[in-house]
């Protein structure tokens, strides 16, 4: 799977920085897809993440209350922000409550994600790509430097393993 | 130099922040730093959510949307969890309106030292204590700055 994660400056704030990820021959990320895909039907719900994201890059920092419990395997930070009604998922990666990785996600109809096959493919993508990016971490190519917000080395991942999205 | 992301741009997100009003914004940032606050009151005091729930005569659930930064507080509950947790969660203090407060740093140690002096003929004149200073506003301060 190949991917970069791409920082998006314009949600960035003094306490946390905002990235997301490009696929190959995608120039949008996936939380761009997110917007789009959600922007004709869900506008106010999508102004509510706005804010949320903007006052934890600015004021709060990452909570982990603000956020649904995570979802899938454990050690893996994949969270799901949710609007105020509750009625969009956005998947997250967290890194040291400083960074945040936005994945995809979608409207939740169902009351489990198993039972929603676009939430759980939403899920899955950003589970593939927090395994890589921890696997980065742990062999030190991907850091967080302390005291910093900003991850630094390799973030082009060029792997040509086949994607196996469940 | 350490490699970093590449910086990402786009109309979709030059869209996605216009979305939305100030007002939104402004009572969306309200309960996502009274939920911070309350958090961090807990943690000061080493209060868990069901210790507080009990506290507060509440579910846990209750507590959870509280912290969840998305609840409209009523200044009843503000009121009770100020008293449960010894936080101060409302400004309620009566202030003149218009009454701010200045901080001066003033750096006593200079390599260079200079005297400042006021053309010939004139003085300089200071708040007479320390906390005329601090509480005189930047613009009175500038007046009795002014030469004399």
């Amino acid at each position: 799977m190949k991917f970069e994660i791409k920082k998006l400056d314009a949600l960035c704030g003094r306490k946390v920085s905002v990235y997301s990820v490009t696929l190959e021959n995608d120039n949008h990320t996936l939380f761009e897809r997110f917007i789009l895909e959600n922007a004709p039907t869900f506008p106010g719900e999508l102004a509510d993440l706005r804010y949320q994201i903007k006052v934890m890059a600015e004021n709060t920092g990452i909570r982990d209350r603000f956020f649904e419990k995570p979802e899938g395997k454990l050690g893996q930070d994949i969270w799901a922000l949710y609007d105020e009604k509750g009625k969009l998922r956005l998947y997250c990666m967290q890194i040291g409550h400083v960074v945040i990785i936005l994945g995809g996600g979608g409207p939740k109809a169902t009351r489990t994600l198993q039972e929603d096959p676009k939430l759980k493919l939403e899920n899955n993508l950003l589970r593939m790509v927090s395994d890589a990016i921890t696997q980065r971490m742990i062999e030190k190519e991907i850091r967080l430097p302390l005291d910093s917000n900003e991850l630094t080395g390799n973030l082009i991942f060029d792997d040509d393993d086949p994607m196996e999205v469940e | 130099m350490e490699q970093t992301a590449r910086s990402h741009h786009s109309q979709v997100l030059d869209d996605f922040l216009s979305l939305g009003t100030e007002e939104e914004f402004a009572r969306t940032k309200s309960r996502m730093m009274l939920a911070a606050k309350i958090q961090d009151a807990m943690a000061a005091k080493n209060i868990g959510k069901k210790e507080l729930a009990e506290r507060m005569g509440q579910q846990p659930s209750v507590i959870t949307k509280w912290l969840s930064g998305k609840h409209n507080f009523t200044t009843d509950t503000l009121t009770d969890i100020q008293r449960v947790l010894g936080v101060r969660l409302l400004a309620l203090e009566e202030k003149p309106v218009g009454q701010n407060v200045y901080h001066i740093t003033i750096n006593l140690i200079s390599p260079q030292p200079q005297q400042i002096l006021p053309p010939e003929g004139r003085t300089y004149s200071l708040p007479s204590t320390k906390t005329d200073m601090i509480r005189t506003p930047k613009k009175n301060l500038e007046r009795q700055l002014a030469y004399a």
